[in-house]
């Protein structure tokens, strides 16, 4: 929340999102988002809701899953965000241009949130909710995360906008 | 003794030494298939099984490889000589080691290629780049200095959100990679992320990095390198045409390479995934004395097991969670005989043999023995290592923690199991067929793998319980020098030897020893058998050195004192304990053991002289040289003599608590020794023995340098060898017996049977009777040791008029296969030479209305002609079917004599002689005519 007056009235990325949201909610994951940020939009969201976990030679052997601040609210917003933006390139266009991205390893473009509507910001709480009961995150929890990324996105439309318009 | 936890570092558990096993293996088997590679590249139609078949080879029972054994003793025809020249070049000697080369340079690529896919940027990110919050890279380096090692790479791969970790790398570079979901979790468990961590710098100090990426490494190329080509070319061999000639001989092989390497990736992918299962225990109980909590070593969930569990788990690099938590705290699972990997290394063991003996290069008879010898020693270096280290644990931990030793038939027997199912895949003796002729004689490779086990493990007991050393390696490494020199010799004699007999020997042993005596019973013919086994087993160098040592060796123990004080390597081998057991027990005395020695001796002495009774009977005039009775005389009598060994072995696992088999052994070589001693007073003395003499009538005499020879060298041998192997068979048949019967009627629990307090006078006369045994040991081998003075001749394997004729069973298929592999090969040229050109050549010359009008000069030509053509016909293989054969020769040696005939008619003008050549003339071209249309169906042509 701190770092907001840096992003002013420039419009903000879904990852800086991210990166507010969980500065403030679980730092000690920030490790984590350093690690994300060096990856695209599409790649971080394809590791981060890969399935199939290889069982490493080596490897202490612990395949339990951590419930990330980080990974909800990455994989929620990018995929709401996602929607919103371009609700058609959900299917076989938009993945056949993600594997040859992929393959010539050209990095999207960080994806920008743009300015959400009252039920588009409804639309991504309850996505938010539902990513988080997903991952086994508790219900409380899950409410508090939801509300925090709300609260981010109305900032990045409030910034982004005249005040009055609304 | 209460249940201790004895340090599981007490002695190496041998995993490197399974890996290094594991790689051999994978080098080995690429040698072979590279080679098989490289003969299809220069002969890919196998133009080599077509020479042999057209040499009349019948590869139906079993003796294609009799080609490999007439080559081996130098027996090959020129024929085949030149036929294999000419249709089966041999790859250039260099392709061989270029074709290794191949293999290593793709498996160094994997081994520094998957560090380098794995650490890729855009995978996982360097932890210094993450820590925002500048606290990991100090957490980090806690850990590393609490391990004592050299501070790893640490990565962060952001995109799982799993608490693992993993490491790899290479040598000097070691890459630690972190789950993203482990980073994220630490301030919420620190305990836990200090657990995973410590548990993969422990994989880094145990070395287990290297050795795990080089075998995916080297698997990874063999697989690309050998097996796939491999695969596809016997794939391809399998379904084409042009092989049809030996096709339904061929099969039963290609399908064997097929099952072998299927058999090789299971092995592989089943020992990798076991060994690594123990580094995996090392590492927890490494991160755990490091500190690890071990309460984070999750509860399995009591799921239901799914089907096959054991078996998935199997293939699994990791321990079940249940075990892994068990290990922590209780080490038996460390320290037990695990029955996959014992058999794993009995398999892996066999096919690196024979895949090391198959690579190597036809060389000179001597070179050849020489590098199996060589190979026989290094081959049973890991097999020796794996299972003696993990007997010599399983022993020091029951002998630490008061439990029952095991006793080593187990795992002998799983190892036995391994070498057998091992060593029928390899399908050496089962060439061209589906099964081996005598299968039964794979179950050797059980018994002599349980006398092994089960004598490692009583010396390792007998060691373990007298060793005052520091350490207990140097003890082990002591008490397996044996059974290195047993499994060199098993492996050496069974590569060289010992197969044959699982296809049946192409050796008329019968020939060989009884010569021209042909009528005598089936005992005899038996017995013939017999001693067939005992000659190989002889005219190997180690046979007796190993029997004398695993039987003379323990006895050793019983010249030392136990130590009074707990030795230091037990106070290390139980940190935690106050008050460390004493191992030492007192030795079950030797006394009744000798007793029944003595005993046996002269059961022995009794048997020898009723041998001699018998042969008095009808021993020859002097002067007549009777085969028969020159077999019967030493087999009989060493019978007789391996009466006391296996007698005295029997009684004595009877009558032992302790160190059964070690006791019952060396009861019997004292009583061979005794049997022996008296046999040679006999024989030395016979002709005043009356009824017992089995030479001429000659007068009464004292003869001690002629019996000698035949005593020492002819008969002491297969009773110090194979006689006393037996016994000891028979004494652990015996002690298994006994156990059964205890089984249902508990035996009274006496304490075992101890020496009294020896005082030091006991000590020293204890120390000089064993002396005198080893001694007298000792002295009968070296004498059994010089070569046999008579009939080694006859019973040389090198002589090839010994080897029985495989015409016996040919199938028609075979014969068909032979006649036209003997067409395809030079003969249908031949042929052609005789009904296209010399026959019609001659029919024109010599045609005329009286033999003054032929031209001898015409004749003289084509008779020129004819003679070439014999020649080649003669340096050319026979015809495999004999009734063909005739008709053959008879052409063949006959148009040379008619066409001088017709060339003197010519000169001579003589008109009768003409006439008669005519007739001869008709008569060859008949046999000729009659041949091809034999031969046609013969052939199916």
């Amino acid at each position: 929340v701190i770092e907001m007056a840096e992003y002013g009235a420039t419009r903000c990325t879904v990852r800086e999102v991210v990166h507010d949201v969980v500065a403030d909610v679980a730092p000690e994951e920030l490790p984590v988002l350093a690690g994300l940020s060096q990856l695209d939009d599409d790649e971080a969201l394809r590791r981060l809701t890969r399935r199939r976990r290889p069982r490493e030679r080596l490897g202490f052997g612990l395949d339990t899953v951590a419930t990330l601040a980080t990974a909800i609210t990455w994989v929620a917003v990018q995929e709401s965000v996602k929607r919103i933006v371009d609700p058609a390139a959900d299917g076989l266009s938009r993945r056949v241009g993600t594997r040859l991205r992929r393959l010539f390893r050209r990095p999207s473009a960080p994806a920008i949130v743009p300015v959400l509507t009252r039920e588009q910001l409804t639309e991504v709480h309850r996505r938010v909710v539902e990513v988080a009961d997903q991952n086994g995150l508790d219900a409380d929890r899950a409410t508090v995360l939801a509300d925090r990324v709300v609260a981010r996105l109305v900032l990045t439309a409030l910034d982004t906008e005249r005040p009055g318009e609304r | 003794m209460a249940a201790q936890r004895v340090n599981q570092r007490v002695l190496g558990a041998g995993t490197t030494v399974r890996f290094v096993l594991l790689l051999a293996l994978l080098v080995a088997a690429s040698a072979a298939g590279m080679s098989d590679i490289l003969v299809w590249t220069t002969d890919p139609n196998s133009n080599a099984n077509g020479c042999e078949l057209a040499a009349g080879f019948n590869p139906n029972s079993g003796y294609l490889s009799e080609v490999e054994l007439l080559s081996a003793t130098g027996g090959t025809t020129p024929a085949l000589q030149a036929c294999l020249a000419h249709y089966s070049p041999s790859a250039p000697w260099w392709s061989l080691l270029a074709g290794i080369g191949l293999l290593l340079v793709v498996a160094g690529a994997f081994f520094w290629g998957i560090p380098v896919w794995k650490g890729r940027r855009g995978q996982v990110v360097p932890l210094r780049d993450t820590d925002e919050r500048g606290d990991l890279e100090p957490a980090m380096d806690e850990l590393v200095r609490t391990a004592r090692l050299d501070r790893p790479n640490f990565v962060i791969n952001p995109g799982r959100v799993t608490t693992n970790a993993v490491v790899f790398g290479r040598p000097g570079r070691h890459t630690v990679c972190l789950d993203g979901g482990l980073v994220a979790r630490r301030r919420a468990d620190p305990t836990g992320f200090r657990t995973v961590v410590l548990h993969e710098l422990a994989h880094i100090r145990n070395g287990d990095v290297t050795i795990t990426y080089a075998t995916v490494a080297l698997w990874r190329a063999f697989l690309i390198v050998v097996l796939v080509p491999r695969v596809v070319l016997l794939g391809w061999e399998l379904i084409q045409e042009t092989h049809s000639v030996i096709a339904p001989v061929d099969r039963p092989m290609i399908v064997y390479s097929l099952l072998l390497l299927a058999a090789l990736t299971v092995l592989v992918y089943l020992t990798r995934a076991d060994i690594l299962r123990s580094r995996e225990i090392y590492a927890d109980l490494d991160a755990l004395a490091w500190g690890a909590d071990p309460g984070h070593w999750p509860h399995p969930r009591t799921t239901a097991r799914r089907r096959f569990a054991s078996f998935r788990e199997l293939w699994r690099s990791h321990p079940r969670w249940d075990q892994r938590r068990q290990s922590l705290t209780d080490h038996v699972v460390l320290f037990g005989i695990q029955p996959l990997p014992t058999f794993l290394t009995g398999a892996a063991t066999i096919i690196l043999a024979a895949q090391v003996t198959s690579s190597l290069p036809p060389l000179s008879t001597g070179t050849e023995q020489l590098l199996d010898w060589l190979a026989a020693c290094l081959t049973a270096v890991p097999i020796t290592v794996i299972i003696g280290a993990a007997l010599w644990r399983a022993i020091a931990h029951a002998v630490l923690t008061g439990r029952r030793p095991p006793s080593g038939v187990r795992t002998g027997l799983w190892l036995g199991a391994g070498l057998a199912i091992g060593d029928w895949l390899l399908d050496s003796f089962t060439e061209a067929q589906w099964f081996p002729n005598h299968p039964a004689v794979l179950v050797v490779h059980l018994l002599v793998a349980v006398v092994i086990t089960c004598w490692t493990a009583q010396a390792a007991e007998l060691i373990i319980r007298s060793w005052r050393g520091r350490t207990l390696r140097p003890a082990m490494l002591l008490g397996l020098v044996v059974p290195w020199l047993a499994f060199t010799f098993w492996l050496g004699w069974w590569q060289s030897v010992g197969r044959w007999f699982v296809s049946g020997f192409p050796f008329d042993w019968e020939r060989a020893f009884l010569g021209s005596a042909t009528s005598h019973s089936s005992a005899i013919a038996a017995l013939t058998e017999v001693m067939a086994v005992l000659t190989t087993v002889h005219a190997n160098p180690f046979s007796t050195w190993v029997v004398t040592a695993m039987w003379l060796v323990p006895l050793l123990a019983w010249a030392v004192r136990p130590p009074t004080h707990v030795p230091h390597w037990v106070r290390a081998a139980l940190p935690g304990a106050d008050d460390p057991p004493l191992p030492a027990e007192p030795l079950p005395s030797l006394r009744p053991p000798l007793r029944v020695a003595l005993l046996g001796g002269t059961l022995g002495a009794i048997a020898v002289a009723a041998v001699m009774a018998y042969l008095h009977t009808w021993r020859p005039p002097a002067n007549v040289v009777d085969d028969l009775y020159n077999f019967s005389e030493p087999s009989l009598l060493i019978v007789a003599l391996a009466v006391a060994p296996v007698a005295a072995a029997a009684a004595t696992a009877l009558i032992t608590r302790r160190y059964r088999l070690l006791v019952a052994w060396a009861a019997a070589g004292v009583a061979a020794l005794v049997a022996f001693a008296a046999a040679f007073l006999l024989g030395a003395t016979q002709e005043c023995l009356g009824p017992l003499n089995t030479t001429a009538p000659s007068f009464c005499h004292w003869r001690p340098l002629v019996a000698w020879p035949f005593y020492a060298q002819a008969l002491m041998p297969p009773v110090l060898e194979t006689g006393l192997f037996f016994a000891a068979i028979v004494a652990l048949f015996v002690a298994a017996m006994r156990r059964l019967a205890q089984r249902w009627r508990p035996a009274v629990t006496a304490g075992p049977s101890p020496s009294p307090r020896s005082p030091r006078a006991r000590w020293a006369a204890k120390r000089v009777g064993i002396a005198t045994i080893g001694v007298a040991a000792v002295g009968f081998s070296l004498a059994g040791i010089a070569p046999l003075s008579q009939d080694t001749a006859r019973t040389d394997m090198s002589n090839p008029d010994l080897l029985t004729p495989a015409t016996t069973s040919v199938t028609p298929e075979v014969r068909h296969a032979q006649m036209l592999a003997w067409f395809k090969f030079g003969g249908a040229d031949l042929i052609g030479q005789y009904l296209e050109t010399d026959m019609p050549n001659l029919e024109a010359a010599a045609r005329a209305a009286r033999a003054a009008d032929v031209d001898p000069a015409k004749v003289g030509s084509v008779c020129t002609e004819i003679n070439q053509t014999k020649r080649s016909a003669n340096s050319y293989f026979p015809m495999p079917d004999p009734a063909l054969q005739q008709d053959w020769s008879m052409v063949i040696t006959h148009l040379p004599q008619v066409c001088a005939d017709f060339q003197r008619a010519a000169v001579q003008g003589d008109d009768n002689l003409y006439e008669t050549a005519i007739n001869e003339f008709l008569t060859v071209v008949n046999g000729m005519d009659s041949l091809t249309k034999e031969i046609v169906p013969a052939s199916g042509l």
